[in-house]
C-alpha cells in the first residue's frame, strides 16, 4: 500500500507544483494587464512635465558665506532660472529640473545643497505648474576669479545624462563688490 | 506448492508464487532449487543481492528481519517488483505547468520591453507632453468661481488672514508668513457621490514673487502649533468631486514681506482629470475678520 502512495505522490507533487505555476502566472499577468493599462493611460501620457528656459538667466552675488556655511577659494550665488513648464504635470524643480552648470574647469562651480531640519521642512514645495512660468531659484558656489559659466537645461533625466539636446547659455558671473 | 518460509501449501498459479500466508515469493521449481527463498522488498538491491548469492542463500530484507514479518503486505513485493508507469494526470499536469513557466517568462521579458518602449514613446517624444499655453481666467474673491458646467459646482475664495507675521513664531520656517486662504464650495444636489471621476478643482498654489508654492497641510501643525491655526480645517481639492456644501481652509508659508499675491485654482477635465486652465485669483491681506466671526 505503501509503495502504492508512492506511485501517485509524483502526480500529487506534480498537482501542487502546477496550482504554484498556475497562480504566479495569474499574478504575472495580473501585473501585465495592470501596468500595461497604466501605461497608456491619460494619467501617464501626459502627466510629465516639461521645462524650458523663458527668459533671462541671471546670476546674484550672494556672499562668501551663505546660512553659516562658507568654502575657501568659493562664492555663494543664487541662479535665476526662467522656466516655462510645458508638459502637463506638475514641476518640481528639485526632481524634474535637470540643470549643469559649468565653469571651464570641472570644480569651478559646485552646487549647494540646502538642508532644513525644522518641523515644516517639506512641508511644502515651490513648483511651476502645468502650462504656467514660473522662476526657479538655486545657490550655486562659484570659485574666485571665474568670469562666466555656462548653465545648461536638459528636458529629462535620459538627455541630462548622455549631455545631448541642452538648451545651453552662458551667464556673467557678476563681481563680489558690484553685488555689494 | 508448499511454501519454503512456512511451509504452507499454495496452489502456485493461483498466487503467482507468493505465500497467501507469509507473502513469501516462491520461485517455481522447474527454475530454482526446492531450498532456494528470496523475499523482495522495495530495497532494489535486493535483486542484485539476489543474482550474486549461492542457491543456498536467503536474502531477506534488513538481513535480522524474517520473512514472515511481511504477512501483512503479501503482495506488494510482487507489486513493486514491475515499474508503475506514470498516470497521464501526471503528465497533462507536466505539460501545463511548463507552458505556464514558459509564459511566465516571456511575459515578463514581454513587460520589460513593452515598459521601455512605452516609456521611450511618451516620454521622449516631444510632441506627446507639449501642451498648449495655459487658459488662465481672472477670477476674485467672494464671487462664485465655475468649476465645470454641466452641474455647476463652484468655488468661492471669501477671506484670507494672516496666521503667524514672519518670525513670530518659533518653528515656523525662518522670513515666512504663515497665511490661511478660506474657501467654500456650493451644494449641488444633482451631483452624486460617483458622478465625477476626477475633481473638477485640481491643485491649488499661491503664486508670489515668480514662484508657485503648494499649501501645507493641517496635520504639520499637529505637534505644538495648534495654536496658530486654531479650529480651521484645511480642504481637499477630492472634496469638489461630490455634491455636498464644502468649506475649509488652504495654509501657505510666503515671504515675509510678500504683499502681492494670487491664488491659482487649477480646473480640471471631470473625466479624465487633465488641467482645463487656471483661475487667477488675487487675494488681499487683511480680510479676516469674516473668518475670526466664522469661529
Amino acid at each position: 500500500m505503501g509503495r502504492r502512495r508512492k506511485g501517485g505522490s509524483a502526480t500529487v507533487i506534480m498537482a501542487i507544483i502546477f496550482v504554484f505555476v498556475l497562480l504566479f502566472l495569474i499574478g504575472t499577468i495580473g501585473v501585465f494587464c495592470e501596468n500595461i493599462s497604466h501605461m497608456t493611460s491619460a494619467d501617464y501620457k501626459y502627466g510629465t512635465p516639461y521645462p524650458r528656459l523663458n527668459g533671462e538667466v541671471s546670476l546674484t552675488y550672494l556672499g562668501n558665506m551663505y546660512e553659516s556655511n562658507a568654502q575657501r577659494g568659493y562664492s555663494y550665488y543664487q541662479l535665476d532660472l526662467p522656466v516655462k513648464n510645458t508638459g502637463n504635470g506638475q514641476l518640481e524643480p528639485e526632481y524634474d529640473l535637470y540643470v549643469e552648470v559649468e565653469g571651464t574647469e570641472y570644480d569651478d562651480v559646485q552646487e549647494y545643497y540646502q538642508v532644513r531640519e525644522d518641523d515644516f521642512a517639506y512641508s511644502y514645495m515651490e513648483v511651476i505648474p502645468s502650462g504656467l512660468s514660473g522662476i526657479v531659484h538655486q545657490v550655486y558656489l562659484v570659485r574666485d576669479g571665474v568670469e562666466q559659466v555656462t548653465v545648461t537645461l536638459y528636458k529629462d533625466f535620459e538627455d541630462y545624462y548622455d549631455e545631448v539636446n541642452g538648451e545651453t547659455l552662458t551667464v556673467a558671473v557678476p563681481a563680489a563688490d558690484s553685488a555689494e | 506448492m508448499k511454501c519454503l518460509s512456512c511451509g504452507k501449501q499454495f496452489d502456485y498459479e493461483k498466487y503467482y508464487g507468493i505465500c497467501p500466508k507469509c507473502g513469501t515469493y516462491n520461485k517455481p521449481a522447474t527454475t530454482q532449487t526446492s531450498e532456494e527463498q528470496v523475499t523482495f522488498d522495495s530495497h532494489q538491491t535486493a535483486d542484485a543481492n539476489m543474482q550474486t548469492q549461492t542457491t543456498q542463500e536467503q536474502t531477506t530484507y534488513g538481513g535480522a528481519q524474517s520473512p514472515c514479518q511481511e504477512e501483512q503486505q503479501p503482495y506488494e513485493g510482487y507489486g513493486n517488483h514491475v515499474r508503475k508507469k506514470p498516470s497521464t494526470a501526471f503528465f497533462v499536469l507536466l505539460v501545463l505547468s511548463v507552458i505556464g513557466i514558459v509564459l511566465i517568462v516571456m511575459l515578463s521579458i514581454g513587460y520589460g520591453f513593452l515598459e521601455r518602449y512605452m516609456a521611450n514613446f511618451d516620454y521622449w517624444q516631444e510632441d506627446s507632453v507639449e501642451v498648449t499655453e495655459a487658459d488662465v481666467t481672472d477670477g476674485e474673491m467672494n464671487v462664485p468661481l465655475v468649476l465645470e458646467d454641466r452641474f455647476g459646482r463652484t468655488v468661492t475664495i471669501d477671506a484670507v488672514e494672516v496666521l503667524a507675521q514672519a518670525d513670530t513664531v518659533e518653528g515656523l520656517p525662518e522670513g515666512q508668513m504663515l497665511i490661511a486662504v478660506h474657501c467654500q464650495g456650493n451644494d449641488v444636489a444633482e451631483l452624486g457621490y460617483d458622478t465625477f471621476e476626477e475633481s473638477p478643482l485640481g491643485d491649488v498654489y499661491l503664486y508670489c514673487d515668480g514662484t508657485y508654492r503648494t499649501s501645507v497641510s493641517s496635520y504639520y501643525f499637529d505637534d505644538g502649533y495648534m495654536d496658530v491655526i486654531g479650529n480651521r480645517q484645511d480642504i481637499g481639492s477630492y472634496e469638489f468631486m461630490y455634491g455636498s456644501a464644502v468649506s475649509g481652509y488652504w495654509f501657505y508659508f510666503v515671504p515675509g514681506d510678500a504683499t502681492e499675491m494670487q491664488l491659482m485654482l487649477q480646473v480640471n477635465d471631470t473625466d479624465t482629470g487633465e488641467q482645463n486652465g487656471y483661475y487667477c485669483v488675487p487675494l488681499a491681506l487683511g480680510a479676516s475678520d469674516d473668518v475670526q466671526g466664522m469661529q
